[in-house]
């Protein structure tokens, strides 16, 4: 199945990208992000506690 | 190695500070004499004292202990590297603790009256028009300092000998301002106030060729590109009412670029270690993740340092 993600990007993230894809790393936006998604998240994945939602009275007091 | 010239020197006494100038290819040298004692440091562009050492952005890109084979830098916008530290016989060096002040000493410990490294610094710098408000946080040479886990910091003892020194090679034009710390009930000198040795001298081309390369950089700016470049003479503030918001890059419009994704691609998205921080904003995650590969895959030198080249000498 396939979903649809939108990613907010501001106009400077945007030119980042873009210079990016110039240097031919991916073809697209789109493609580019997809190959971060891949190279990166599998050797960066959450342990147990990571998983855990950091609470708004522990967010507030730090 | 051939010699250097020596142009001046000093013996800096317990509670004071001295205003030196220290041209482009000249080193400071700041010396340890009887050991043991912090010295507390600022400089300024010699020419226009508006540029001056900044801790925050050296402290960025060196670390909390800066030492041999880094760069005391001026603050934004003007982020010009002012010094090279061509020695360091100790390696103890702080950019992390602010000056001391009277307020320090009165409050936690009753003084009315009380060395403190700001007011050195005022004083010493009064010998070229400045004013106390001119006093900026500080370099603090031979300053033992630790971060310890949870955030907290704290001054230890320092364990330096006579003779032990740090030399400083001037990039630009400054005027620099040691001076003893006054810190004489802290461990920051070990309890009491020790005279220094401040000496200037000319740079030998060994000396110069140690100073790696170091880009020059068009956001490195300088008054001609303010918009406003004329220094305020008077002290209070005042409203511009023909004031009209001219600020960088905005508004800064955002666009949502759209990704198509497979079952396992969002499943490897939700694995990510800080998906979590984004409540389930995948949109936000995927940001998270092309960041930080680009970051890894890109960035050669951490926090915004300049990328430095050992190969060629210094153009600055």
């Amino acid at each position: 199945m396939k979903h649809q993600l939108l990613v907010p990007l501001n106009r400077q993230q945007l030119e980042l990208i873009d210079r990016t894809i110039l240097e031919g790393v991916a073809a697209d936006r789109a493609a580019l992000l997809r190959l971060a998604l891949h190279e990166y998240a599998p050797l960066h994945a959450a342990t147990a506690a990571e998983k855990q939602p950091v609470s708004a009275t522990s967010k507030a007091a730090s | 190695m051939s010699e250097r010239e020596l142009i001046a020197q000093w013996t800096l006494q317990p509670g004071t500070g001295k205003a030196v100038e220290v041209l482009a290819g000249q080193v400071l040298r700041i010396e340890q004499v009887e050991g043991g004692q912090c010295v507390d440091f600022n400089a300024f562009n010699l020419h226009d004292y508006k540029e001056f050492m900044h801790c925050g952005r050296t402290r960025t890109v060196h670390g909390f202990n800066p030492t041999v084979g880094t760069f005391l830098w001026s603050a934004p916008p003007r982020e010009r590297a002012m010094y090279y530290l061509l020695a360091d016989t100790v390696g103890r060096n702080d950019v992390l603790f602010p000056r001391c002040s009277a307020y320090v000493y009165e409050s936690t410990y009753g003084f009315q009256s009380h060395t403190n490294c700001h007011d050195i610094q005022a004083e010493a710098q009064r010998e070229y028009g400045l004013t106390p408000d001119d006093v900026h946080d500080s370099f603090n040479f031979f300053m033992a300092t630790e971060v310890q886990a949870g955030g907290a910091v704290l001054i230890s003892r320092q364990d330096t000998r006579p003779g032990d020194h740090v030399e400083l090679l001037a990039l630009i034009d400054t005027l620099a301002v040691p001076n003893v710390c006054g810190a004489d009930v802290m461990r920051t000198s070990n309890f009491f106030l020790k005279p220094v040795k401040v000496q200037v001298l000319r740079a030998t081309a060994e000396d110069l060729a140690k100073v790696p390369a170091l880009p020059a950089r068009a956001r490195q700016r300088t008054p001609g590109d303010f918009l406003n470049s004329t220094i305020k003479a008077d002290r209070e503030l005042r409203r511009d009412a023909r004031y009209e918001p001219k600020f960088l890059n905005t508004p800064l419009t955002v666009t949502d670029v759209a990704v198509e994704l497979d079952d396992e691609e969002i499943a490897l998205l939700r694995r990510y270690e800080y998906s979590h921080l984004y409540r389930g904003d995948l949109g936000a995650a995927m940001r998270d993740v092309f960041f930080s590969w680009w970051e890894q895959r890109y960035v050669t030198s951490p926090n915004g340092a300049p990328t430095v080249s050992r190969s060629e000498k210094t153009g600055s």
